[in-house]
């Protein structure tokens, strides 16, 4: 279970360039719980991910993972236990190493100098498999000659390998086509539900918000200034929530990346 | 392509195999001799012998019927260079090496261990001591040469002649100039008996040489002694006036020194030397001599050159100091400051 | 010539160590390590005291042990004191020239003409056998040899891989359970032992260690990684590894056909970087050529 209380994250204060990036922000992700989070840009999704996994330390408040203070641990300790996917397809895997390898790491299986085994090969395949994208036929191929799709299905695969306790998927099909953004949210949809995985996921696009998972939050200005689930969400609509947004944040929602992917 | 490389490697490697297997010595390209000097480092005295030598060899094949064709190298100190100029040499078959200073015959004696070529060494201080000769009338492998080995008392006697009640004396050298250390650790030994501070400051390069002078201006020594060493020597024009503005005689350990500013240099004759090793080179490939059972030849080094300007600058008569060294010295003679002979 | 050959292959077997050193931290991690050539003459200095005093093997393992510690000094620089690798790797070389200094006992040169080698040894070894006289290339191709051995192993364990990813997408490896600084201190640590290690070789096999003995070396040891790349882009790690020891047997016969044209001894570095630097260029201008040809007919056309 994850819990933020009363984040605070202020970028340069005390100068002209001060931006408020979190503000007193608290949240509590329950085990197995898929929460799709929207918001303009400038809203804090990022910053809030960043928080955490680490890449930020909090300025207050305090971060619970399983009843453990995680507010000031390095990130690559909380890498452990939380799993994280970009964007950027590039940026989950390295380009010059080949699948098998980049999964070898993903999958740390052994100690510190095993090389890797014929039945670790195996392995990969039988999970690669399952993506049903041809990846287990390219365990020696260099991840760079992959396509966008493919990395990102292999970076889900590689995060999601050891089961993490909470996964934060940051846009992870925006950058890709739609015909590979939408299998990758299938192998997203399937990984998270088979897995009983704690998900946050953020996304641009309000139906998918609405229809996956079983709560969806939004944020502006570094506030949660929504959160639905059950009953409520499902009657929900996209019109609804613009209303809901202007009312609540006093403008009107004119963030033309979330108006026109609608 | 990756094929062709891989087998072409192969093949170099084999060649190369085949090319370290003994060396037979090469013979002599009809009535040409073939020889290859290699200097230490750009300076007076080192370049004086190296002409001496040069114009020597020129002067006994005049008339003749052989020549030499010489290969003039310098390796400005540079110890990766100096190697790969000795394997040139080795290289180009040559017949015969001649290395002015100890590093350069050091350098020689350890690349001709598996191919003999003679090596005639010239201005090496100490050959005993370093290993280059088992002993200095039976070298006994393929190394001979000359020697300008400094009589360190000598020096001394001068130093006490000038300034008789002198309390602190300061020792100037490279610790890594074969040439100093013998004669530093004589020097030391001998001021300390008579009851004399002596305070040592040395360098491995020109500044550390000069920030060395320094502090020996700021420890208040009376006078500087520096042997044969050629980190000094090439550092000498830019540390001989702050010496002299300091009141401060520099005695060393050859005239080149005086040549470039030290109140006094004291040594052998370079120009002599560099006329006998060529002497020597000669004689090895003509009579076909072995430089093992060639002795190695020391000079007298009883010549005082003094910086006439320098002297004058500290307040000394030149004439008078004439007198006064004449019967510590086999002749005293006065220069004015110069960057070569 | 063959003698020629024998040292260009003495030599460039002892450099690929260095190259192998840089392969690790330049190719790998991505590092620009400016302290490779303190560390070199470290290796010699420390080799050659440990030789004088405690014998040749002694004197490697001294070697390679001080060149880690220099590796983990620099990484630790820019780890746990946020230096820039660049201004590390100048701020370890310029100390690391005091260190050598104190560590040869305030000279500027150590000569080891008397001192049992590596190579005394193994000469002694090999009389009256087919390979007499040919101690150094046998010492140095055994020694390289293992170095591409183990670090083909090394480089496909995990560990490896985590240090490999390091370089590869630095992005990455922060976000995962990787410590990219302690990935940084290994890698270092690593690179600075066979750096070390190619200079104790080196001393040892010219018999003498002055504190110019490392100078130029990263310029020379970066030319031939570059210049083995050109030739095995791609591949398998063993044949990067190998090509890497290629490239430094490349440049050093560059070097030598330098040699061979009568010039004066300080011209010499000159020539090798123009050769070098014709060799580098040669297929980028391939590349280009087609296109150049290109331009010039529709420009005639026009």
């Amino acid at each position: 279970m994850l819990e933020l209380r009363h984040i605070t994250k202020i970028f340069n204060p005390h100068t002209v360039n001060e931006k408020i990036g979190i503000n007193d922000l608290s949240l509590t992700v329950n085990d197995g719980e898929f929460i799709t989070i929207i918001g303009s840009n400038g809203s804090g999704k990022s910053t809030l991910f960043n928080l955490i996994g680490g890449t930020l330390i909090s300025d207050s408040g305090d971060i619970f993972l399983d009843g453990n203070n995680i507010t000031l641990q390095k990130p690559c300790l909380r890498s452990r236990s939380i799993g994280r996917l970009f964007q950027d397809p590039m940026a989950g895997t390295a380009p010059d190493m080949t699948v098998a390898e980049n999964l070898a790491l993903a999958a740390k299986s052994g100690g510190w100098l095993k090389t890797i085994s014929r039945s670790d090969r195996q392995f990969f395949r039988q999970k690669l498999s399952q993506l049903e994208m041809g990846l287990e036929d390219c365990l020696d191929q260099p991840v760079g000659l992959l396509s966008g799709g493919q990395r990102q299905a292999l970076s889900l695969m590689m995060a999601t390998v050891n089961p993490p306790r909470v996964l934060l998927l940051d846009e992870h099909t925006a950058a890709l086509d739609p015909s590979s953004g939408a299998k990758v949210l299938e192998i997203t949809e399937k990984i998270v539900t088979s897995q009983h995985l704690s998900c946050l996921m953020v996304t641009h696009n309000m139906a998918d918000a609405l229809k996956m998972g079983g709560r969806t939050i939004m944020l502006d200005r570094g506030k949660i200034i929504m959160d639905i689930s059950g009953k409520e969400r499902a009657q929900a609509s996209v019109s609804s929530l613009v209303e809901r947004f202007r009312s609540t944040s006093g403008k009107m929602l004119d963030d033309d990346e979330l108006m026109l992917n609608n | 392509m990756k094929k062709t490389l891989l087998t072409i490697f192969a093949l170099l490697l084999a060649l190369s195999l085949i090319g370290c297997q003994k060396n037979e010595p090469a013979d002599e390209d009809g009535n040409v001799y073939h020889i290859g000097i290699c200097n230490y480092v750009d300076h007076a005295s080192l370049n004086q012998i190296v002409d001496n030598i040069t114009s020597q060899l020129n002067a006994l094949a005049r008339g003749r019927d052989f020549r030499f064709e010489i290969n003039c190298q310098n390796c400005n100190a540079d110890a990766n260079l100096l190697n790969q100029i000795i394997q040139n040499f080795i290289d180009q078959k040559i017949d015969l090496m001649i290395g002015v200073a100890t590093p350069v015959a050091l350098a020689m004696q350890g690349a001709t261990e598996d191919h003999p070529i003679p090596v005639v060494f010239a201005a090496v201080s100490d050959p005993l001591t370093y290993g280059l000769v088992d002993s200095l009338d039976k070298p006994g492998h393929n190394i001979t040469g000359t020697s300008d080995y400094l009589d360190t008392n000598a020096v001394m006697n001068l130093i006490l002649a000038l300034k008789p009640e002198i309390k602190k004396v300061g020792l100037l050298f490279d610790f890594s100039q074969d040439a100093s250390t013998t004669a530093i650790n004589q020097a030391r030994e001998l001021l300390q008996g008579k009851g004399i501070e002596v305070v040592e400051k040395s360098g491995t390069n020109v500044s550390e040489i000069q920030i060395a002078a320094d502090a020996l201006i700021q420890a208040g020594v009376e006078a500087v002694f520096t042997p044969s060493d050629n980190t000094v020597m090439t550092a000498e024009l830019s540390i001989y006036e702050a010496l002299a503005k300091a009141g401060i005689p520099h005695f060393a350990g050859a005239d080149s020194f005086a040549l470039n500013g030290a109140f006094l240099g004291y040594g052998v004759d370079y120009a002599n030397l560099g006329v006998e090793t060529a002497n020597m080179a000669a004689d090895i490939l003509i009579e076909h001599l072995n430089p093992g059972d060639v002795a190695v030849r020391t000079f007298d080094n009883g010549i005082a050159t003094i910086n006439t300007e320098v002297c004058a600058q500290l307040g000394y008569d030149f004439e008078e100091l004439k007198n006064l060294f004449a019967p510590l010295c086999t002749r005293v003679t006065g220069i004015a400051t110069g960057e070569n002979f | 010539m063959s003698n020629l050959l024998s040292s260009v292959i003495e030599l460039g077997l002892i450099n690929a160590l260095t190259v192998l050193a840089l392969f690790v931290s330049y190719r790998v991690l991505d590092i620009c390590d400016l302290s490779t050539d303190g560390c070199f003459t470290l290796g010699g200095a420390v080799g050659a005291v440990v030789a004088i005093s405690f014998g040749p093997c002694l004197s490697l393992l001294a070697a390679v042990g001080a060149g880690m510690l220099c590796g983990l000094v620099t990484s630790l620089l820019q780890t746990k004191l946020g230096v820039n690798s660049l201004l590390a790797g100048i701020a370890v070389n310029t100390a690391l020239y005091s260190v050598n200094i104190a560590v040869m006992k305030g000279s500027a040169l150590i000569n080891l003409n008397k001192v049992t080698t590596v190579f005394s040894l193994t000469r002694q070894a090999l009389i009256n056998t087919p390979l007499a006289g040919c101690q150094t290339i046998i010492v140095a191709l055994i020694t390289v040899i293992l170095a591409v051995a183990f670090l083909n192993f090394f480089l496909r364990t995990r560990l490896g891989l985590a240090l490999r990813a390091t370089g590869d997408n630095h992005q990455m490896v922060e976000n995962s359970s990787i410590d990219p600084h302690r990935m940084k201190i290994i890698g270092l640590i690593i690179s600075g032992g066979l750096t070390a290690l190619s200079g104790c070789l080196l001393a040892q096999s010219q018999k003498s260690v002055n504190i110019d003995i490392g100078s130029g070396i990263l310029t020379v040891a970066l030319a031939s990684l570059l210049i083995g790349r050109i030739f095995f882009p791609r591949g398998k790690l063993i044949v990067q590894l190998v090509g890497s020891v290629a490239g430094s047997l490349l440049f050093r016969f560059i070097y030598a056909l330098a040699l061979k044209l009568n010039m004066p001894a300080y011209m010499l570095k000159l020539v090798s970087s123009s050769i070098v630097l014709l060799a580098i260029s040669l297929p980028y201008l391939q590349t280009q050529y087609p296109l150049f040809i290109r331009r010039l007919r529709q420009n005639r056309r026009a």
